[in-house]
């Protein structure tokens, strides 16, 4: 028979594929270089800047994903954590996280979440919507911090957008920047220039604008980070004790009658003495990994629990096998949750002991003060942990002493308030 | 003349030497070609990790000199004609992971050529009696954190 068309459909069959591979490696390559569109001033609409950042864009889209994370705790499902926490309930008594304490969702939903949750009233102040919208740029450069102390609900119709491209970057330019002035100013307080910061810094920066540890300037309702003595839970603690600005208490619980703080989640706080923090790794390092697409590289948008990409994020300097990684984080939540729940229950059961202890005759009132200075303190030391989204992965070490103080302290407090009432409760 | 010389059985042999030299030639300096970090370089999935090598204190050894086998031509050969071929399948399809790790027999291949040069510092030491793995600890000495330095570049 001719085999002579076999072998020449064999050569040519083999001839393509070399110029197949040789095109797509060496001629074709994928381009190392992001070509930079500039986008107008004021241009908030994340569909606007995707069209030129399409990668970017489409992981960014991600975010609307509400998943359970890959250890059970946090995620995106928007489920009370009170459900799992039940002293959640307890100890936040008389006051508004005791309605409505969810888990959050991804940023796309932030304005959404912050119009439906029954934690905002009437009453609510503008400075509630500092973090949750792009909009907040075009609102401090009209009205300055004036906004803080307007009806929220005045401002509703002004956020267009939930947190999108324009909150961390500089559209001309695609650079990093922070546009929320408490972190600004709060960052000039310890010394730090944030317009010198470098590109890693600024990796970390731009969640730590709003990660963070925050309260309400008495009058004005300013937004202001507790950072002046350090970051560390105590250190705040002891900044909140100097009453600044005459801010004695976010509430009073109603049983212990103890002067409350509420914790609102450090991460970046946490994470910044933590080993990662320590070692220069910064959040977008874990939270936005590099990725690829077709071998381009880009940075992905989808800011979420790196143990949804071990390969990409973890592994990126560790050597280790993920099911490895995932084991070494799940131990250190699993121990950071039995502790935190723990301390949970005592705070909640030191409430409960102040409030007996108030309503024995001829209790002794300079104890049972000491007594609700304790519980506030132990309720600090668990809630700093508690409302912290990595359960103490971001810090593991100072975490645990953190809850190990919270459950002392609680314990203290019980032991005081007894001595002041004359009986063991 | 010529076709004199072709007919004899002399003259086929002659031929056969000639093309048996120009392939061996051609497989020669195609293998040499291949050894060389301008070549594992011309792989776009290989950029960062030839970035941070160009920086690092080993800039002076070819990527091959840690990475094949330290043994016969021939082991060597299969090897890269092996691995040559997997990394070829994937730069073609651009699906290599995000973060290109070793593989364990990889991994094997370059503690046992760190050992070249550096075997008289570990050899009395617990670390010779077999096992221990010298990247284990010293991961970062070549290839850094497998980072671009200022990230990607936006122009």
């Amino acid at each position: 028979m001719n085999k002579k068309p076999l072998i020449i459909i064999g050569l040519v069959v083999f001839i393509l594929a070399i110029a197949f591979i040789a095109v797509r490696v060496f001629v074709f390559s994928p381009p190392s270089i992001v070509k930079l569109t500039p986008i107008p001033d004021g241009e908030y609409d994340p569909a606007v800047w995707g069209k030129y950042y399409p990668l970017e864009y489409r992981s960014y889209l991600k975010n609307r994903e509400m998943a359970p994370s890959p250890t059970g705790f946090g995620g995106s499902v928007k489920v009370q954590k009170s459900i799992a926490e039940p002293s959640i309930l307890e100890n936040f008594k008389g006051m508004a996280f005791s309605k409505d304490y969810s888990e959050d969702r991804g940023h796309p939903y932030a304005v959404q979440d912050l119009m439906e949750t029954k934690r905002v009233s009437p009453k609510s102040v503008g400075s509630c919507m500092t973090c949750k919208t792009a909009n907040l740029i075009d609102i401090y450069r009209e009205k300055g911090w004036g906004y803080a102390n307007m009806p929220l609900f005045d401002l509703f119709p002004l956020l267009k957008h939930p947190i999108t491209c324009a909150n961390c970057h500089e559209p001309s330019t695609m650079a990093l920047r922070v546009i929320n002035p408490a972190f600004i100013e709060a960052m000039a307080g310890r010394g730090i220039d944030v317009k010198k910061a470098s590109r890693e810094e600024m990796r970390s920066y731009v969640c730590g604008q709003c990660h963070v540890e925050y309260y309400f300037q008495p009058e004005t309702s300013k937004v202001i980070f507790p950072w002046q003595k350090g970051v560390k839970p105590g250190e705040m603690y002891a900044y909140y004790a100097g009453q600044p600005f005459g801010f004695a208490q976010d509430w009073i619980h109603p049983d212990s009658q103890a002067k409350m703080l509420k914790a609102q989640h450090p991460d970046f706080e946490t994470w910044s003495g933590g080993v990662h923090g320590k070692a220069g790794v910064s959040c977008a390092d874990c939270h936005m990994p590099f990725m690829r697409n077709n071998g381009r590289k880009y940075s992905s948008h989808w800011v979420t629990s790196p143990l949804k990409n071990i390969g990409s994020s973890c592994r990126t300097c560790h050597d280790q096998s993920e099911p490895w990684l995932l084991e070494r984080v799940k131990t250190t939540q699993n121990n950071v949750w039995h502790l935190q729940k723990t301390a949970g229950q005592w705070v909640a059961r030191a409430h409960e002991v102040i409030g007996k202890a108030a309503s024995v005759p001829k209790t002794n009132l300079a104890e049972l003060e000491k007594a609700r200075e304790l519980v506030r303190k132990a309720q600090w030391f668990w809630d700093i942990v508690a409302a912290e989204n990595s359960m103490g992965f971001h810090n593991p070490d100072q975490v645990l002493n953190t809850l190990g103080q919270s459950i002392d302290l609680a314990h203290q407090a019980i032991e005081t308030a007894s001595r002041a009432a004359g009986t063991n409760f | 003349m010529i076709r004199k010389i072709l007919k004899g059985s002399a003259g086929v042999t002659a031929i056969g030497i000639v093309i048996g030299l120009v392939i061996a030639g051609i497989s020669a300096g195609s293998y040499h070609l291949a050894g060389t970090p301008q070549f594992c370089a011309s792989c776009h999935s290989m950029e960062t990790v030839h970035g941070a090598w160009l920086q690092s204190e080993h800039k002076q050894f070819a990527c091959i000199e840690c990475h094949l086998p330290d043994s016969n031509l021939a082991s060597q050969v299969t090897y890269k004609a092996a691995v040559g071929m997997r990394d070829l399948y994937y730069e073609t399809l651009r699906s290599y992971p995000d973060a290109i790790k070793l593989t364990d027999g990889g991994r094997k291949i370059v503690s046992e050529n760190c050992l070249r040069c550096h075997f008289s510092t570990v050899e009395k030491t617990n670390m010779a009696s077999g096992g221990a793995s010298c990247i284990q600890c010293h991961r970062k000495l070549v290839h850094g954190q497998g980072l671009a330095k200022g990230g990607i570049r936006v122009e």
